[in-house]
């Protein structure tokens, strides 16, 4: 894949790109708390018009599917599914930490901020291919940086797409419809019910 | 004019077509009552999760079943508040998405203006008329002498009717939702339990009063050993809730001389009020069917028909969703004086 489109917003940045022939032409990186709303498609827009692509041109859509609480991370995916769809090409998830863990090289620990000193985090052997060491979850911060105190930690969302692909860190959603965001925790009212 | 409207406010993912303001060609709703009814009530964050899940679905089923092609589309529209802001914005981004992707214009409906529109898919609507909202969240009467042009008469100064159904329905463990639970327990019971009578001005409405009173008479009886009839509970605040919407509605029919009444909102389902109303004012009703009382994306197609008719422009796509939203001051009357 050499011409695609990757979105994320599963943190509070909004990052979207656009790799043409292997060439980054397009990457916006904005940090903004409540306004991906706002800036998600203008973003987009503005993404393919720079790059000079119709959305049936691309090879693919690659969409960070979380883990996060955050409210953002549904639309990225939305968008995504929607995109995908209608202009009838593939479309790829690749984990929002991933994407993250991605701009270093080694052990990495990408880490989002999940509040009460507890963190959305994994930590990656980034190589070709790439390892999971430990997979995308909620942890307590400390007891993660204790167990992996050689591990780069990183906490935002600047991909290095290349290796994203290289590393295999990303897959083909098949179903586009059943696709949702790697919530990871399930809802109060639903530990609440299944007394947890 | 063909119009895909879609509408995710709550717990319905909903996606309509719809003709030229006045035919539905679909109206998909893929409910989510049976997840909330596991928790007693609607859980914001599980309603999104689940309109991410059904959405694109959605979409195609309703296009499908219009039996037309995706280039027979001439607008989007979806609803932009009020509600509950995660699921609103599913719905937004996925009609954003699907617009630009076949470049269609697009527009977002206010909730509410859907709720009244849902009225012009039976008859035309004649104007002047005089609106009555029912819902969840409203009780207002609003006055409208054109398309799109709302006057508000008056609105209630604490809870909305809809909101006082759900709380009593939940005292008296009806489960949820708790609404038309209440209303059918009504059915079987007389009114003969006494309720206050609430001082209204203007033509405005009250319902923190009547829902203390429920509260305040099942506490004492349980303080007391006692148990109150439910039944005759039900009835005697379905009554006396009744009692307010009648009297002023006729006081702002009496103030207005309009040609027809419309009654919008969730709370137009209500057996009793339907029962009740031809009986109660001597004028013209229309009440949206059963299945365009509840929310659905027709009513937002037939809403936005009419809009993009006053004004036709397509919304640049960095429109937002809104949680509280006020359809008098924001989208439509933009300047001119409200009553
Ligand atoms: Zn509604």
């Amino acid at each position: 894949m050499k011409t695609f489109l990757t979105i994320d917003t599963a943190t509070d940045v909004l990052y979207i790109s656009v790799m043409k022939e292997g060439i980054l032409a397009f990457e916006s990186s904005v940090k903004g708390d409540k306004d991906h709303a706002i800036k998600l498609m203008p973003t987009l827009l503005e993404a393919l018009k720079k790059s000079d692509l119709q959305g049936g041109m691309l090879e693919g859509i690659l969409v960070g599917i979380g883990p996060g609480s955050y409210t953002g991370v549904r639309m990225g995916v939305v968008v995504a599914k929607m995109l995908a769809k209608e202009w009838k090409i593939p479309l790829f998830k690749v984990s929002t930490l991933a994407l993250m863990a991605s701009q270093g090289e080694g052990q990495m620990m990408p880490m989002i901020d999940a509040r009460n000193d507890h963190v959305f985090g994994a930590v990656y052997d980034i190589k070709t291919p790439a390892k999971v060491i430990l997979e995308p979850g909620y942890y307590s911060k400390a007891t993660l940086t204790q167990t992996y105190p050689g591990a780069i930690q990183v906490e935002s969302v600047q991909p290095n797409l290349e290796k994203v692909l290289s590393s295999g860190l990303y897959s083909r959603v098949e179903n586009v419809d059943a696709l949702t965001p790697n919530y990871v925790r399930k809802t109060q009212a639903e530990k609440e019910r299944h007394g947890a | 004019m063909i119009i895909l409207s879609v509408e995710t406010s709550c717990d319905e993912t909903s996606v309509a077509i719809t003709k030229d303001g006045k035919h539905v060609l679909s109206n998909v709703v893929l409910s989510q009552i049976k997840t909330h009814t596991l928790y007693g009530g609607v859980v914001p964050e599980i309603a999104s999760r689940e309109h991410v899940e059904g959405i694109t679905l959605v979409f195609d089923e309703a296009i499908q079943q219009a039996n037309i092609q995706k280039t027979d589309i001439d607008l989007v529209a979806v609803t932009q508040g009020p509600g509950l802001i995660g699921s609103l914005l599913v719905g937004i981004n996925a009609a954003k998405a699907f617009a630009y992707a076949h470049d269609i214009p697009i527009i977002g409906v206010h909730h509410i203006v859907g709720h009244i529109y849902a009225n012009a898919i039976e008859n035309a609507l004649e104007f002047p008329l005089l609106a009555l909202i029912i819902s969840g969240g409203h009780t207002e009467l609003i006055v409208m002498k054109n398309h799109m042009h709302f006057e508000r008469l008056g609105k209630t100064q604490d809870d909305a009717i809809g909101e006082a159904y759900d709380k009593v329905a939940r005292l008296l463990d009806l489960g949820y939702p708790g609404g038309p639970k209440l209303d059918e327990m009504a059915q079987s019971g007389e009114p003969t339990i006494s309720m206050p009578t609430v001082a209204l001005d203007g033509f405005n409405f009250s319902y923190s009063g009547l829902k203390s009173h429920v509260i305040n008479r099942l506490h004492n009886d349980a303080q007391r050993g006692e148990q109150v009839d439910p039944k005759a509970l039900a009835a005697s605040f379905q009554k006396a809730a009744f009692d307010q919407i009648f009297t002023q509605t006729q006081k702002a029919i009496d103030y207005v001389h309009p040609k027809r009444l419309i009654i919008a909102g969730g709370v137009a389902a209500n057996q009793y009020l339907r029962a009740q109303m031809h009986d109660v004012w001597d004028l013209p009703i229309d009440i949206p069917k059963m299945e365009y009382c509840m929310d659905n994306a027709a009513m937002i197609g037939i809403a936005a028909y009419f809009q993009w008719k006053a004004n036709p422009e397509g919304w640049a796509l960095d429109f937002n969703g809104y949680a509280r939203m006020d359809f008098l001051k924001d989208a439509y009357n933009k300047g001119e004086e409200v009553i």
